[in-house]
């Protein structure tokens, strides 16, 4: 800031320098004279731009008679082109980095704010939302409280209604979503899992070890191997993490029992195989989840932080 | 502030509260006994910047129309300070100058005529439109009858009040009144 007694900079004669320097470019004219090339013409007081009639613009004088002051009949000029200059800011989709859509949305600023735009896929627009997150967009919640949708949204791809137990409500077939508007449920409708042979207790290890398929590792998993082994034995397993209950080969203990291969013993045995599974995923998704939204809450303030030092 | 120069010619639209111009480009028949369309549209009583002349349109009726018998009208394009004149070779003689004018202040021009009706009657007359503030077509009418039945020589000069518009309208003109005699004449000129 310029203290109002501060003394100025430029002082004295340069300023004025500068000024006389500056002023024939603000009484500046665009003339078209018998010229051959475009000239800058100096005079003292003024400058012209001198455009040769005709050339690549086509540009001609034409004269206007008017009834100036006084009675006194007199002339204008008129500039013209046969060339189209430069579109204006505003017929651009983007100019200068200014995003138009922005713009456009300042006489409508409630559909699109800064919060709305980190919904991002928006699964955790809810449709049954009490509204008390209107304002705080970046939050997600878990339960049924899901943040409504607002009008700025119309216009993006719909989203599923309900908040659900993961954030995202339900697609149109019932599944359940994640909050960035994944199923919960990949395998199937109605929740059934696709078998990926595995067993529970498989799957329960991969789970712990953080090499459960396609899933990203938890936060301190142990590191990944260069490649997933296709086909597994009992010696592929990791070791349990410290605390971990301690592990059973449910097949084993399986065939090991007295019912015989498909009987009511092995299909007792598949559902709770299948129920371990299930559980497993569950879980898998519960992390996954709190995950994301760790990683969301984290971008966000970053984002925030960076705007208050800019 | 300056006024964009109507025409070169034009015409008021008649019947219209307000003064509504068309613009014309110069006619090319002139003269002719074929009335142009519109009529000259001046600055004042100067000439444009451009170059084009102050001009009215002379309207007399002393040609003899070998088809109809009876004097038929010719138009010509008249310079500014310039007198025409008619002498009836049938019927009565009439002169009329018309222009359309644009000013930005109030001006005068003096419109001179003479007649010379053998029966001792004549007349003339002078009609200024212009536009106000808001457009409307404001009238100026002077009209004169005279003679006595036997005087034979009559002549006048009437100042022209014209007020600033942006377009206006100036007819005058000067004849015999009821003689229809061959041999009247009159002459007029707007100066």
């Amino acid at each position: 800031m310029i203290e109002p007694d501060a003394k100025c900079v430029v002082n004295g004669s340069k300023l004025n320098e500068t000024i006389i320097a500056l002023n024939p470019l603000l009484n500046m004219d665009i003339v078209i004279g018998n010229v051959t090339e475009p000239q800058i013409q100096y005079s003292e007081g003024a400058v012209q731009i001198v455009i040769p009639p005709g050339g690549g613009g086509g540009s001609t004088n034409e004269q206007l008679d008017i009834v100036d002051t006084n009675n006194q009949a007199s002339t204008r000029w008129f500039l013209t082109t046969t060339s189209q200059g430069s579109a204006s800011p505003g017929d651009t989709a983007t100019a200068g980095g200014v995003n138009i859509g922005s713009i456009g949305n300042k006489s409508n600023p409630s559909k699109q704010s800064k919060d709305r735009d980190k919904l991002g896929g928006g699964g955790a627009a809810g449709g049954g939302g009490a509204g008390k997150n209107r304002d705080k967009l970046d939050r997600i919640d878990g339960g049924g409280n899901g943040v409504n949708v607002n009008e700025g949204d119309v216009g993006g791809p719909k989203k599923p209604a309900g908040g659900g137990a993961f954030g995202g409500g339900t697609d149109a077939f019932g599944n359940e979503l994640y909050a960035d508007g994944n199923r919960v449920t990949p395998g199937g409708m109605g929740g059934d899992l696709a078998d990926d042979g595995l067993t529970a207790a498989q799957a329960g290890a991969q789970f712990r070890a953080g090499t459960g398929g396609d899933l990203p590792p938890l936060p301190g998993a142990p590191p990944q191997p260069a490649s997933e082994p296709t086909t597994r034995s009992r010696g592929d397993i990791p070791p349990p993490l410290v605390g971990a209950p301690p592990l059973t080969d449910a097949r084993t203990s399986a065939k090991s029992g007295s019912g015989t291969p498909g009987g009511f013993s092995e299909s007792v045995r598949r559902m709770n195989e299948r129920r371990a599974r299930r559980n497993t995923r569950s879980r898998t998704a519960d992390r996954l989840a709190e995950t994301q939204r760790v990683k969301r809450q984290a971008e966000a303030d970053k984002m925030a932080f960076a705007n208050r030092n800019s | 502030m300056a006024i964009l120069r109507y025409g070169p010619w034009a015409n008021i639209i008649p019947h219209a509260t307000q003064g509504l111009y068309q613009n014309y480009d110069q006619p090319t028949h002139l003269p002719s006994a074929m009335p142009p369309t519109g009529y000259p549209v001046n600055c004042a009583t100067s000439d444009w910047a451009s170059g084009a002349a102050w001009s009215s349109l002379s309207v007399v009726y002393s040609d003899f129309d070998p088809v109809y018998f009876y004097e038929g009208p010719y138009y010509e394009e008249k310079p500014i300070n310039t007198q025409i004149s008619d002498t009836a070779n049938l019927f009565a003689a009439s002169c009329r100058l018309s222009f359309h004018y644009q000013a930005t202040a109030d001006f005068t021009m003096s419109m001179q005529w003479t007649c010379n009706p053998l029966l001792g009657y004549g007349s003339w007359y002078y009609e200024i439109i212009s536009l106000d503030s808001n457009g409307d077509k404001v009238n100026d009418q002077q009209q004169t009858q005279f003679g006595d039945g036997a005087t034979t020589s009559y002549s006048g000069t009437e100042t022209l009040d014209i007020p600033a518009s942006t377009i206006g309208t100036v007819s005058c003109y000067v004849d015999n009144f009821g003689s229809d005699y061959a041999g009247d004449t009159c002459t007029l000129k707007i100066s």
